[in-house]
């Protein structure tokens, strides 16, 4: 009789708290988010990535009405970063920012991340990259230095290395202008290096996010010759795109968030309407138009197939210029 | 003149000076604890600059720059862990003289160098940031190549005992620093097929390991073994004639290590070991360097906040981050609408001299905050042993895991904790493990790129400042091993 009574008495205590727990989870879904978000990084701080996304993040606090903790984990070209994301929960409180080379690294054989182990939450900032020189160049647009490359010269390209989104985008230029031999790829460690090198002539074109040297180019330091955006953009609006100067390549750092795959659809939807709208807010529109960069929102489905497509460009330019593994 | 003026005007504020002690409190606080940076700290404060006037922002960030930068010091002499990588160079002498009972003379020492080589670094880049800026850029490729393996060379001279160990421990910091992907080609090295090792050891882990974790494994054996306990303190003062004896270190190191700090990617840490070496060099043979010399805690203390002031000439002259403090910094001057560049200093003077002037202001606030807090500080000392060191294995654990939030970095950690733990004991000298970990990467990068630049061949090395560069190191190198060899000699006939 006993022992029955506490077999009645456990299932009813499990059975309560059965339903306590679907009661409280009915309640989070309802008040998602109502814990702490993690935004993890996977680049240092104090980079572009990092105060582009802090600043978004200082107004979804607002927007989604919960704490967000910020964490770099550089590494691997964000790949550490990607692989904690991919690893946590699925349950919307852990984000990552999703850096170019999501595209990029499983095609190079670096992981087997891709954009599928995520879902998207947004696109915020599109960063295209630009083609600069120095004061008084020898060169006046890009078909200059083509035609000097055609002429036998030798160029030297800055870039952060051989698989950087940099890179891929120059190799592109370089092989849709048929001039691969005479570009010669100079890496350096991130821009910090690469913009000295510019300025003081050691390299004879810097390939670099056009919001890195809005400075330089107001003081006339570096001259942009060109941007591989679809169209001009707000803070160098005379440069024009790679496209007018015939040469049809686009590339540039994107800068969006994500989710592990798999978290349930109402939260990524409640995820993407509180940072749209931090997106959307007086704050990070006043950081927009202070920093330079170039705000391109792509709702979650948008950038979804967004990131498919560029997986799926990155993969047949990676196997043309022989860097696919 | 009138730029000062300006600056002097808008820092008249109750809200901007109210900064000044915040920031360097919350500095002190992040800087003393090992595997907390100064990038962090002022990261995390930087969308909260984004509300306040740009001025006040800044102060706040640079508090924190400035007090971090001392307060790594702190643990580095009380338990031979530096806070920060800037002050690794602080251990060599700081925490011998804690363990000789002049703890609280290391203290007060690294405060006034700190607080010394931080002025002098502000007066340098307050008046010849232009100027530098334009010198900084003449440092190419092949510049940096030459530089680092200047600073290599420190190795013959700062091992300690033999020459040859001190190589041993270098390769293998070569080595660990080859893991991770090439710099050049982008292939993953030594990182069998695992994404962790492929990013690279990083350096704080490593740091916090070497110096921390193997110091703690190998007081506890010790006090284990003979209950050996309380070390004394000893005075605060740094004794008499302290001016003839610490003034030429102070001015020569503050000068090394804002020149060093000047070029991006070269920061404190490198500048203190390149100025702890010179003031061993000119210290004269029979100076205890690395049992104990107060000059060494000053050299590398003056040198690393020096090079933090270095770091901000090419940020406020060319917008370009010197490091990556200096990149937060740099974020903080964007959002408050100024663009760095040569106009900077014309297009927003109250902001830069302003800044100048908070700098300078910082210094002075984390002088008194230094003095009043290092009675508190010392008190770490008072712990006994076998509470201290298990104290200090778990901010080891914590510190490593905070860089990243990976188990990965701790794990890094304690590996690197046996490794200095045994090497200790085998008395193999670490600070060459931790200086070819540094610089190995910035010499076999700039040595591959000068490459490329001169497509396979080997002229740039005669260029005139790589060349000297070089010859200078080659002569380090020779001047070194002519020293011990007389060192080792007087021993022998010592011994006979």
């Amino acid at each position: 009789m006993t022992t029955m009574n506490r077999g009645v008495r456990a299932l009813c205590t499990g059975l309560s708290a059965l339903l306590a727990t679907t009661a409280a989870t009915a309640v989070a879904a309802q008040q998602f988010p109502s814990e702490p978000i993690r935004i993890v990084i996977g680049f240092a701080a104090g980079g572009s990535t990092d105060t582009n996304t802090r600043a978004l993040a200082a107004a979804a606090e607002e927007t989604c009405g919960t704490e967000i903790v910020i964490t770099n984990q550089p590494g691997g070209s964000g790949v550490i970063a990607l692989d904690t994301v991919r690893n946590s929960d699925a349950d919307g409180y852990t984000i990552a920012t999703t850096p170019t080379e999501i595209s990029a690294v499983s095609h190079m054989g670096l992981s087997d991340i891709t954009h599928q182990d995520f879902s998207a939450v947004m696109r915020f900032v599109f960063d295209p990259h630009g083609f600069f020189v120095t004061p008084d160049p020898p060169y006046d647009s890009l078909q200059d230095v083509v035609d000097a490359a055609k002429g036998g010269e030798t160029i030297r390209v800055a870039t952060s290395g051989p698989a950087s989104p940099y890179a891929i985008t120059f190799e592109d230029m370089a092989r849709n202008t048929g001039v691969t031999g005479q570009l010669v790829n100079i890496p350096y460690q991130g821009d910090a290096m690469a913009i000295p090198a510019a300025l003081s002539g050691e390299v004879d074109l810097l390939v670099t996010n056009a919001s890195n040297v809005v400075g330089q180019v107001a003081e006339e330091a570096l001259v942009p010759l060109g941007v591989a955006s679809d169209s001009r953009i707000a803070i160098l609006p005379d440069t024009p795109t790679l496209a007018e100067q015939g040469i049809d390549v686009t590339g540039g750092s994107i800068f969006g968030l994500a989710v592990p795959a798999g978290t349930p659809a109402d939260r990524v939807e409640a995820l993407n309407s509180c940072f749209e709208a931090a997106f959307r807010s007086d704050s990070f529109n006043a950081y927009v138009e202070q920093s330079g960069v170039n705000p391109a929102y792509l709702g979650a489905a948008d950038y979804d197939a967004y990131l498919a497509a560029e997986y799926q460009r990155y993969g047949e330019l990676l196997e043309q210029l022989g860097l696919a593994q | 003149m009138s730029g000062w003026a300006e600056g002097f005007a808008v820092l008249q504020d109750w809200s901007v000076l109210a900064m000044v002690p915040i920031g360097v409190l919350l500095g002190v606080s992040i800087g003393a604890i090992p595997g907390l940076s100064a990038t962090v700290g002022m990261a995390m404060f930087l969308p909260f600059t984004f509300t306040l006037d740009p001025l006040t922002g800044l102060v706040l960030l640079l508090g924190i720059y400035n007090g971090a930068c001392y307060a790594g010091a702190i643990p580095a002499v009380l338990i031979n862990t530096p806070g920060t990588p800037s002050s690794a160079a602080t251990t060599l002498d700081g925490y011998p003289m804690a363990q000789k009972g002049r703890a609280g003379e290391a203290l007060t020492l690294s405060l006034l160098a700190s607080v010394a080589g931080g002025l002098i670094g502000t007066a340098l880049l307050a008046f010849f940031a232009p100027v530098l800026a334009r010198y900084a850029l003449s440092f190419g490729t092949p510049e940096y190549f030459a530089i680092a393996v200047l600073a290599l060379t420190i190795i013959a001279s700062i091992g300690g005992g033999q020459i040859s160990k001190g190589f041993v421990a270098a390769a293998l910091g070569l080595l660990i620093a080859s893991i991770g992907f090439d710099p050049v080609a982008g292939f993953p090295r030594l990182s069998f097929g695992s994404s962790d090792l492929s990013g690279g050891i990083q350096l704080i882990p490593l740091l916090v390991g070497i110096f921390g974790m193997a110091e703690a494994l190998t007081q506890l054996e010790r006090a284990i073994a003979s209950r050996l306990d309380r070390r004394e303190i000893g005075g605060f003062g740094i004794g008499a004639g302290w001016a003839r004896r610490l003034l030429p270190t102070t001015a020569g190191a503050s000068a090394i290590g804002f020149g060093t700090g000047m070029l991006p990617g070269v920061g404190g840490d490198i500048g203190g070991y390149i100025a702890y070496n010179e003031a061993k060099r000119f210290g004269g043979a029979a100076a205890p360097f690395g049992q104990g010399e107060p000059r060494g805690v000053v050299a590398a203390e003056a040198a690393n906040n020096a090079s933090n002031m270095g770091s901000l000439v090419p940020t406020f002259a060319l917008g370009i981050p010197g490091n990556t403090q200096a990149a937060v910094l740099l974020g903080a001057l964007l959002i408050a609408g100024v663009q760095p560049g040569p106009g900077l200093f014309n297009t927003a003077p109250e902001l830069i001299y302003g800044s100048f002037l908070g700098m300078a202001l910082a210094y002075l606030c984390l002088l008194a905050i230094g003095l009043l807090g290092i009675r508190l500080w010392i008190r770490v000392i008072r712990i006994p042993s076998v509470y201290l060191w298990p104290i200090v294995i778990l901010f080891c654990v914590v510190g490593a895991y905070a860089v990243r939030n990976t188990t990965f970095d701790v794990l890094v950690m304690l590996l690197a904790g046996v490794l200095g733990y045994l090497m200790t004991k085998a008395r193999y000298p670490v600070a060459p493990l931790l200086i070819a970990v540094i610089v190995g990467p910035i010499a076999e990068e700039n040595f591959r790129r000068s490459m490329i630049l001169h497509q396979g061949s080997y002229e740039w090395l005669l260029q005139p400042l790589t060349a000297s560069i070089l010859a200078f190191a080659a002569a380090s190198l020779v001047f070194s091993a002519w020293r011990h060899r007389g060192r080792a000699r007087a021993e022998r006939e010592m011994a006979r």
